[in-house]
C-alpha cells in the first residue's frame, strides 16, 4: 500500500490531525508515566509545574460555570484547549493547519452539538428536554429546532473561517515577495498563526462552556 | 446576450466581490467595541486585563458574521476552476 493511497483516501486536513492526535497522545502518556513516579510531598518542577497550573485553571473554570457537574467537563475542556491549540498555530511548523480544513471544524461542531445537547437531556430528562423546545410559546417549536442546530454550523464556520483566512493571506504575502518573503512573513506568522490562533481556541471553548452550562437543569446551578 | 460558462465565471467573481461588502458590518462592529473599552479603560484603568479580554472576545464573535461572507465567497470562487 503506496503513501499516495493514504493522501487521497483522506482529506487533507485529517491527515495533519491524526498526526496531531499521535503526538499529543505520546506526549499525555510520557507526562503521566512521568507524574506517577512523583510523591505528592515534592515541590514540582519544570513541566510537571506548567501542566499543574495549566489543571487547576481548567478546574476552577470548570467549577464557575457547571456547579456540580464540573468533574465531568473539566477533562472535555482541556481535551479540547490543548487540541485547537497546537492546531491553529501549526502554520508555525510549515505544516498547513488541521484546523483549516472545514472537515475537522465541522467534526468539532459535531463533538460540541452532542455536548450541548446531552447536557440537556442528562440533565432535564428527555420530557423536560422535549419541553423545553416548545418553550416560551408552543409555536415557536421549529425556530428553537432551528436555533439549536445553528449554534454548532456557527461554531465550527467561526473557527474554519478565521484559520483559513490565515493561511490564504499568510499565502498570499509569500507568493508576492518571493525570496523577499522572509523579512516580512514572521509578523504575519505571528498574527494569524499565534494571535488569533490562541484568541480562537479561547472562544471555541468560552463558547461551548456557555452553550453546555445554559442547557443545564436550571434548579441544579 | 449569451448565457455560456464564461458569463457564470464572471458573475461568479462579481458575486464573491459583492458578498465581502459584510465585511463592512464586522469592521464597524470591532470598531465600536474597541471605542467603547477604550472609554472602559479610561474610567477605570485597573480592570484593564478584564476589559481586554472581554473585549477580544467579543470582537471575535462579531467577526463571524464576516467570515461567513468570507466562506460564501470562498464557495464562489472554487466554482471559476
Amino acid at each position: 500500500m503506496n503513501i499516495e493511497y493514504f493522501q487521497t483516501w483522506f482529506s487533507p486536513g485529517i491527515n495533519t490531525s491524526i498526526l496531531l492526535v499521535i503526538l499529543l497522545t505520546f506526549f499525555i502518556v510520557l507526562m503521566y508515566q512521568k507524574i506517577r513516579r512523583l510523591s505528592p510531598t515534592d515541590r514540582s518542577t519544570g513541566v510537571v509545574m506548567a501542566l499543574e497550573l495549566l489543571v487547576d485553571f481548567i478546574n476552577k473554570f470548570a467549577k464557575e460555570h457547571f456547579g456540580g457537574y464540573w468533574k465531568f467537563y473539566a477533562p472535555i475542556l482541556l481535551t479540547l484547549g490543548l487540541y485547537l491549540t497546537f492546531a491553529n498555530t501549526m502554520g508555525l511548523f510549515g505544516i498547513r493547519p488541521p484546523t483549516s480544513s472545514i472537515n475537522v471544524t465541522l467534526g468539532l461542531s459535531i463533538l460540541a452539538f452532542f455536548l450541548i445537547q446531552g447536557t440537556g437531556i442528562v440533565t432535564k430528562g428527555g420530557v423536560g428536554y422535549i419541553k423545553g423546545l416548545f418553550e416560551p410559546l408552543p409555536f415557536m417549536f421549529p425556530l428553537n429546532v432551528i436555533g439549536e442546530l445553528a449554534v454548532p454550523i456557527s461554531l465550527g464556520l467561526r473557527l474554519f473561517g478565521n484559520i483559513f483566512s490565515g493561511v490564504i493571506i499568510t499565502g498570499l504575502v509569500y507568493a508576492a515577495l518571493g525570496n523577499f518573503a522572509p523579512i516580512i512573513t514572521p509578523v504575519v506568522h505571528a498574527i494569524f498563526d499565534v494571535f488569533f490562533g490562541l484568541i480562537q481556541v479561547v472562544v471555541f471553548i468560552l463558547l461551548v462552556t456557555i452553550f453546555s452550562s445554559n442547557s443545564l437543569a436550571s434548579e441544579e446551578q | 446576450m449569451e448565457y455560456n460558462e464564461f458569463f457564470v465565471q464572471g458573475m461568479a467573481a462579481l458575486g464573491a466581490g459583492i458578498a465581502m461588502i459584510a465585511g463592512i458590518g464586522a469592521g464597524i462592529g470591532q470598531g465600536m467595541a474597541a471605542g467603547r473599552a477604550a472609554e472602559a479603560v479610561g474610567r477605570q484603568p485597573e480592570a484593564q486585563g478584564k476589559i481586554l479580554t472581554t473585549m477580544i472576545v467579543g470582537q471575535a464573535v462579531a467577526e463571524t458574521t464576516g467570515l461567513y461572507a468570507l466562506v460564501i465567497a470562498f464557495i464562489l470562487i472554487g466554482n471559476l476552476g
